[in-house]
Parts: C-alpha cells; structure tokens; sequence
C-alpha cells in the first residue's frame, strides 16, 4: 500500500501547484471562470514575440550545446583525454550556479567590461560605445553565452560517459572493415549515442525555454522571454494581469509537459531498437 | 481503493486550502480620538507591511523609529517586509475570506495600489483627521494631501514623504545641463550616444516619459484626457514624435534601452553616459557620500519642473492594532522622524510637514539636517514639482511607448 500511495503523494505539490495557476489563470477570485484571460493572452503581440524568442533561444542554445557538447565528448574520447583533471575542469561550468555564471559574463562582455577595457587599452576602441552591444542584445548572445558555457560542459560530461560504456570493439570491426574515422563516428558511435543525446537535448532545451534569471538580467527590453513576461504581469497591480500571468504559467507547463511526453515515448522507442540491435554481435 | 482515497483526500485538502478559513468575528473597531489611541496603545505591537528593498529605507525604521517609538509611546514595531503588489493581494484574500482579524496594522503605499486598495475595500478610514500630527503639520490645501496619483485621498491615507525625478551630471564633465526636453535634444545631438533613459515599465524610465509629455503638451492636457488609449494617444503624439526624434542621438541610435535605472546609474558612474536619473532627490549626495561618484556631481531639473509623487502610510480595514497604528502613523510624521528621514546617511527622502506650520524651533530642525552634495535644495525642488497623472493612464502610456517609439 505504501509503495502505491508514494507516486501520488511524490506529485501531489506538482498537482496542488498546477491546480491553483491553472484556477487563477480561468480568472477564479477575481472575476468568476472565464476562459477571456488566455484569449487575451494569445492575442497580444507581445506573447507572440515572446513565445517565438524563447522556443528560437532554448532551440539554439539546445543545437548549438549538443553539437558541440557531442563533439567534444568525441574528441575526448579520440585524444584519450578522459582523465581526472580533464573532468574536473568540464565540472566547474555545471556546478556553477546560472546567476553567478550570468554576472560573470556581464562583466566580461558589457560594453564598460573586460573585454571592452582590454580593447581600448589596445587601442582598437576609444571609448565603451564602440564596443559591440553584447549583453542586453537583441540577438541575445549575452544569454547564449550563459547556456552554452553551463551546458556544452554538461552535454560533453554525459556524452562521454555514455561513449565509454559503448564497447570499443564496434569501433574496432568498422575500422577492421575500412570504415573512416568519420563513418566510424557517424555510423556506429552516434546512433548509439541517440539515446543520451536525447536526454541532454531535453534537460538543455527545457532548461532554457523556463529560465527566469538569465533572460530577466540579461535580456533586452525589445522582446521578453516568456517567464519574464510572465513575471513581468505577475508583479503589474492590474487583477487581470495576474490571470494573464497565471495563463502564460499554464502555457509555458503545457509546452515542457509535452516536451516530456515527445521525449519518454521516443526514447522507449529508441532503446527498444538499441537492445534488439545489442544482442547480435 | 486507496488510490481513490489519497485522491479524494488531496482533492479535498486543495479545495480548503483554496477556499481558505472563514471566521465569523467582528473587525476591531478604530479608536474616536487621538487621545484614547494613546491611552490604549501602550504595551502594544504594531506591525508595519512594506517594500524592504533598500537598506537605507529599513534602517531607518528599524533604528530610528522602532527605539524611538518604544521609548516614547512603549509600543513595540515589527517591520515586515513585503512588496505591495504581495499586501494587496494577501489583503484582498482576508476580504473575501471574510478575515477580520489580520496581521497588517500599517501599509506603505500610493499611485495605483491605492487606487486598487481604496476601490476593493481593503482600508480602514476616513481616519487621517483624527492623527493629532497631521492636524498639526500637515497642510490641508497641499495637492498631494487631497490627491495621490489623480485619485481622491477622502481621509484614507496620510503622507509620508515625497519623492521626485531629477536628473543627475557630473560638472566635471559636462558644462551645460539640459534644462528642458529641446536642450535636451540639442546635446544629445552634440553628443551622441551619450544620453539615453531606462525603458518603462521601469519606473523611471516610465517618469521620464511622462515628464517629456509634460514638457511638450503640458500637465493639463494629459490631466483632462480620458483613460482611454486612442485618446490618450492623440494627446501625447507630439511627445512621442519628440521622444523619436531624439531617439537616433542615444545609446546604441536608441535601438535599445536599458532595462531599468540600475542599468543607467551604472553606465552613468562608469563613464558610457553623461546623465543618469532618479526618483530619489538626493541621490547625488547619497553617491558622493558612498564614494561612488566625485563631488563634482550636480543635480538638476527641468525649468517647468519635474514629476513628483508623494508616498503614504494607510491602516487595512483588518489591522488589529489600529489604537497603535494611529500612533505610528503620528510619530512617523513628527518633526523629529520627518528630519531624520531627510538626512542624507539615513534616507534623505523629502518631508512632508508643511514648514510654515511648524516653530521656529522646528523649522530649524528641518534647515540643520545634513542633506549631502550636489543636490538641489528643498526649496527649489518644491517649486519645481510637477503632479502625476491618474495612475490608470500610466500603464497605459507605458504601452504606447512600446508600440510606438520601441518598436517603431
């Protein structure tokens, strides 16, 4: 009876949360159930840009951090470069914590910043406003700059992890069969590797489609990502607001929830082809 | 069957929670006089509720006003802070649960939370007559003592301070300051990518846009316009053609903006930006005094005036203290605590005590505190301050700027 009772007990704070910003988003408390709050969610220009700009930011980010995390875990792999301190440098980016990371970066790339300082001492620029706009941007590289330092690391760390639990003997008989390094790579290492980088796409790119901080410190003020919107409604006095905001909450839940549900039924279905392909050699 | 159980349980344990408990007793009843608040005060706590984001601010009341209120009225204050959009709503929640006995007895608020406060029912009052010091200090005729942000006060709220916009340059590094929104355009054009303000909704950059309209249609233009948003954008469309005009001459052609005053302070003291702003009028002696700007810094205003706004304690409609909420409110706007607050290494907020009803005694009390370098004096700030707008049509200015000079 315990063990039947614990998944619900382990969801019910999910549930109790998801059940209060899903009755504030239907206007309960403040003006009876109505359905006129989402509406006016979706139709404002403003959520628009903003749904837009977070799905493109977390989709870049999530690209940009498993290619390269990918890369780098093979080229650990190809260098032998898996020892100790090699880990422990890749650590430090995870453990750090996003905000501090978030700071960092701003003092390097702000335009009165490291880089900026290093560039007019050189010369190059003769004052902060020549220096490129790289935080507060509207490319958002500022924030880019966060996720790909947190993630590429973390991306690596599990790719590798997994590459050396792959038996070095597929590697062996392609290349036995004259197979190049590359097809090698991309014939028989990545699509063991699909699993993991499944995982590590999920993790990177719902992590960055719901980050608050990073986008709230580093962000421009032309377009806004949804969380910050949402805090942004959130904090405005107007009663409808609030339910804008809770709608925007229950938006933003719906869409890692799906997320979640697109990645547990191809995953299934990836083992499923990786242990029938395993049992043959 | 468990399962249904545990559901049924969590189901029920939500609603409760939502629903929240009801008790049935009555609200505490305020006190007829002053005097009788004294008397039955004493021994009590009072607890104040506000914004708990500047040091400054919470020092003051925790070691200017908690001792002096215990040794003076022996009424022990318990400061809580939380953001008023947080009160509110907490309030707003007792009110409909039928709370009567809440945990607030004084709230520091103004603009559009009163508005909202005062319209849901959330305050207790009229009760400011009946608070001896502002009988005695306050003038009855000032605008801000009948209308915060455009909204009738009828006695629910009392002031506490004063804020206004100033602008802020070092001498050091500009000559001439703009002392209106075309010399403004001038040296941003001599001087481009020097100038910029924070974007609204940060509350700043919002004043600042609303002291443009100011200075190009005029205070009563925008004053007698409806809340209505086609409206309000005939009104201000001379400002923002202005504020676009200057747009190309700012930071980064005015394609961006800072996200909020801190961004612009720090751009400011780093060198990138020849003015900042600030709501705080004495900020530039609160720089210079923490050593993170020469002495050469002055601050200015408009010559028409700048935008200002008076902040306000008010009583919850559930305080349980109100005998001793009354009597913080009172002490609050003393000679003694109004100049305290004024001082540059305590606050330095302005005072709301109307000066020609104090002593001589208590005015120089006021004229001897310490309001630090580079700023402008007391007198000429209040004859330089302009009134805010209703606080409906400033979220609604804020929209248009958006849609009109942000993303145009």
């Amino acid at each position: 009876m315990k063990a039947a009772s614990k998944p619900y007990l382990l969801a019910a704070p999910l549930v109790l949360f998801l059940t209060l910003t899903f009755g504030l988003s239907l206007g309960y408390e403040i003006s009876g159930l109505t359905l006129r709050h989402f509406l006016a969610v979706l139709w404002n220009r403003d959520f628009v840009v903003s749904l837009v700009a977070t799905l493109s930011v977390a989709a870049v980010a999530t690209l940009v951090s498993n290619v390269g995390g990918a890369a780098l875990a093979f080229a650990m792999l190809k260098a032998r470069a898996g020892g100790e301190w090699v880990r422990h440098i890749l650590q430090l980016p995870v453990i750090m914590p996003h905000l501090v990371v978030t700071v960092v970066v701003f003092h390097i790339f702000a335009q009165t910043g490291v880089l900026a300082r290093l560039a007019w001492w050189l010369g190059f620029i003769d004052g902060p406003n020549q220096f490129p706009l790289l935080v507060f941007d509207h490319l958002a590289i500022g924030i880019m700059l966060v996720y790909l330092y947190k993630q590429i690391p973390f991306v690596a760390m599990v790719c590798f992890d997994s590459l050396r639990g792959i038996s070095h003997r597929f590697g062996d008989v392609g290349e036995n069969l004259g197979a190049t390094p590359w097809q090698v790579a991309t014939r028989i290492y990545l699509p063991l590797l699909k699993p993991t980088l499944m995982a590590t796409a999920l993790i990177t790119f719902a992590f960055a489609f719901g980050a608050f901080e990073v986008p709230f410190l580093l962000g421009t003020p032309l377009w806004r990502t949804l969380p910050v919107e949402a805090y942004l409604l959130h904090i405005n006095i107007d009663p409808d607001a609030q339910a804008r905001s809770m709608a925007i909450n229950v938006i933003i839940a719906a869409i890692s929830l799906g997320l979640a549900l697109v990645y547990s039924s191809t995953v299934r279905e990836v083992s499923h082809v990786r242990h029938s392909d395993g049992e043959r050699p | 069957m468990t399962r249904r159980i545990i559901v049924g349980v969590l189901i029920a344990a939500m609603l409760v929670l939502t629903v929240g408990c009801a008790s049935r007793n009555e609200l505490t009843r305020g006190p007829d006089t002053f005097d009788a608040a004294l008397r039955s005060a004493r021994g009590k706590t009072v607890t104040f509720y506000g914004w708990g984001g500047s040091a400054a601010v919470n020092s003051w009341f925790d070691n200017v006003v908690a001792p002096s209120m215990l040794s003076e009225y022996g009424i022990t204050l318990r400061r809580v802070p939380m953001n008023i959009d947080e009160i509110l709503r907490k309030l707003s929640t007792e009110r409909r649960a039928n709370q009567t006995r809440g945990d607030m007895d004084v709230i520091w608020i103004n603009g559009e939370n009163f508005y909202t406060a005062k319209t849901q029912g959330l305050l207790y009052g009229p009760f400011n007559a009946r608070i001896a010091n502002f009988a005695r200090h306050i003038d009855p005729d000032a605008p801000d003592t009948n209308y915060d942000f455009g909204v009738a006060i009828e006695g629910m709220s009392v002031p506490l301070g004063r804020a206004q916009l100033v602008f802020i340059a070092d001498s050091a590094r500009l000559d001439r300051f703009p002392t209106s929104a075309e010399q403004l355009l001038e040296l941003a054009r001599a001087n481009p990518g020097r100038f910029t303000y924070p974007a609204p909704p940060d509350f700043t950059g919002s004043a600042f846009v609303r002291n443009i309209i100011y200075e190009i249609v005029g205070f009563e233009a925008i004053n007698n316009a409806p809340v209505d948003k086609a409206a309000i954008k005939t009104v201000i469309q001379p400002a923002l053609d202005f504020l676009n005009q200057l747009e190309p001459y700012l930071w980064e052609q005015g394609r961006t903006y800072p996200a909020d005053v801190a961004a612009l302070d720090r751009m400011f003291l780093e060198g990138q930006l020849l003015w900042s702003m600030s709501y705080t009028p004495l900020k530039a002696g609160q720089l210079i005094a923490q050593n993170r700007a020469p002495a050469s810094l002055r601050t200015f205003v408009f010559d028409e005036g700048n935008i200002g706004n008076t902040h306000y304690v008010a009583i919850p409609f559930n305080s349980p203290n109100k005998d001793a909420a009354f009597v913080l409110i009172h002490h609050l706007i003393s000679v003694a605590m109004q100049a305290a607050k004024l001082d540059v290494g305590n606050w330095g907020d302005l005072p709301v005590v109307d000066l020609e009803r104090l002593d001589d005694a208590q005015r120089a009390v006021i004229a001897g505190v310490n309001i630090g370098q580079g700023v402008l004096p007391m007198s000429e700030l209040l004859t330089k301050r302009l009134p805010e707008i209703h606080a409906r049509k400033v979220a609604i200015i804020e929209e248009l700027w958006r849609e009109e000079v942000l993303r145009r």
